[in-house]
């Protein structure tokens, strides 16, 4: 008779347990078929993939460095073109019907700078730090130092927030007045 | 020695054949590098198409004659008509050599025309010439025009190339002609006193080679270049920043600038005359 109560009552228990679990599945199907959405379920037993963590992009300079043309290694191959005085003076002592050499290889490295400093205010105010080191800088040829003095001055012209007041040598200043007094105004 | 004076207000002398005045495109000497062939064919190419206003400088109208690139090609040709190379010692090319003598000159001269005029006047009444090509050139005046390229001139960029040849086509003016002191002390290396006679340089303790009379050489150099800088509508910025880099760097070898484009020397005397006096 135990044994009977025993078996009657093993079945009993997997019986209940049975149709408790079917029918929670049973109700959960209901319930997305009422959505209108099949969908299957991740077993719990699946495989945890820790979420690679990554440092928040800076996303000032990532605009800027979208933004502007004009390169870190722009601006450092420009300043390696910074002519020197003594240079410059040795070539025009060679030969004094010329330009010297490492002044119009410092400008031609300018030109394309400019010409992107001109179409873009971020690529001036970039460029506008090398030209007041160049222009304030006296082991550099003053006739580059003008240059670089003329070159703040037009950029000021087009974009004005690009701040052309800067304490010019007044050597450096002399010889681009100097320069403007033969432009027919 | 004997030398004769030109005849008449030009100092034209009616037994030689005049030195063509504007002569059209200049003539390459075989000699030439293939390299200075290519500066010159692009530099000559660049100054005659690029776009500028001389309006706009002073006194660059007052120079050219005009305010566009077709004014300074006119005032180039009538002064340059042969390029030779660098590394030509011109002095062989006068003929007969027996009338030359064995010396190479100290002169660093880019367009040595005037020094060429020099020999030819002091041989008189000899008739020295140039050898160029096939053809032994008569010698005239200083604008016969012998002008010299070499390494420095193919190295450069092409706006610093076309500033060089208007530089130096003002060296072979001669205005008011020649004295004949000058011509003899030419020729024993002594003292050139007639600085208008080629427009030759001094020099500057600061500058160094520098113009010692207004309207020189450097002066016409500045304004062109200026032009380029301040006008050019055809320009790269790189080549307008040349320009301006060039203006930058001569503005003081030339003599007393600011006076001079202000009008306190006078206008520019473009002339050139083969008369000696």
């Amino acid at each position: 008779m135990k044994k009977k109560n025993v078996y009657l009552l093993s079945l009993s228990l997997l019986i209940i347990s049975t149709v408790f679990f079917l029918g929670k599945r049973l109700s959960n199907t209901a319930h997305m078929e009422n959505t209108g959405q099949e969908r299957t379920y991740a077993s719990t037993t699946k495989a945890y993939t820790p979420q690679r963590m990554t440092e928040k992009p800076d996303v000032k300079n990532k605009t800027k460095n979208q933004l502007s043309t004009i390169t870190k290694k722009d601006l450092k191959d420009l300043r390696d073109t910074f002519p020197d005085q003594n240079k410059v003076k040795e070539e025009v002592s060679n030969n004094p019907h010329s330009t010297p050499k490492s002044l119009t290889i410092f400008a031609n490295k300018m030109g394309p700078l400019m010409e992107k400093a001109y179409n873009q205010k971020s690529d001036a105010q970039l460029l506008a730090g090398e030209l007041i080191n160049c222009a304030n800088d006296k082991s550099v040829a003053l006739s580059a130092r003008a240059l670089c003095a003329s070159n703040m001055e037009k950029l000021s012209k087009v974009h004005p927030t690009v701040n052309a007041k800067i304490n010019i040598d007044p050597e450096v200043q002399q010889l681009l007045n100097k320069k403007k007094s033969f432009l027919v105004e | 020695m004997a030398y004769s004076c030109g005849d008449g207000e030009d100092g034209n002398d009616s037994n030689r054949t005049p030195q063509p005045e504007d002569s059209g495109p200049t003539t390459f000497d075989s000699q030439l590098t293939p390299a200075e062939r290519s500066a010159l064919s692009s530099s000559l190419d660049k100054l005659e198409t690029i776009e500028i206003n001389g309006n706009r400088i002073k006194g660059f109208t007052k120079i050219f004659g005009g305010a566009t690139s077709a004014d300074v090609i006119n005032y180039f040709n009538t002064r340059v008509h042969y390029f030779i190379s660098e590394a030509t010692d011109y002095t062989t090319r006068l003929v007969p050599a027996s009338l030359v003598p064995v010396r190479r000159l100290e002169v660093f001269a880019s367009n040595p025309s005037v020094f060429i005029w020099y020999e030819a006047k002091y041989n008189e009444p000899e008739d020295l010439r140039f050898q160029l090509n096939n053809e032994q050139l008569e010698i005239n005046s200083s604008r016969i025009g012998v002008m010299q390229v070499g390494d420095i001139f193919n190295q450069s960029d092409v706006i610093t190339q076309a500033i060089t040849l208007v530089h130096e086509a003002r060296h072979s003016d001669c205005t008011g002609g020649a004295l004949a002191s000058d011509i003899q002390n030419f020729h024993d290396n002594g003292t050139i006193e007639n600085k208008k006679c080629g427009y030759l340089h001094g020099f500057c303790p600061l500058a160094g080679s520098c113009d010692v009379i207004p309207w020189g050489a450097y002066a016409i150099d500045v304004i062109y270049s200026l032009a380029i800088s301040e006008t050019c509508t055809s320009c790269t910025e790189a080549e307008k920043q040349s320009a301006e880099a060039n203006a930058l760097q001569f503005i003081n070898n030339a003599y007393e600038l600011s006076a001079t484009v202000n009008g306190e020397f006078g206008d520019p005397d473009m002339s050139s005359s083969n008369t000696v006096r």
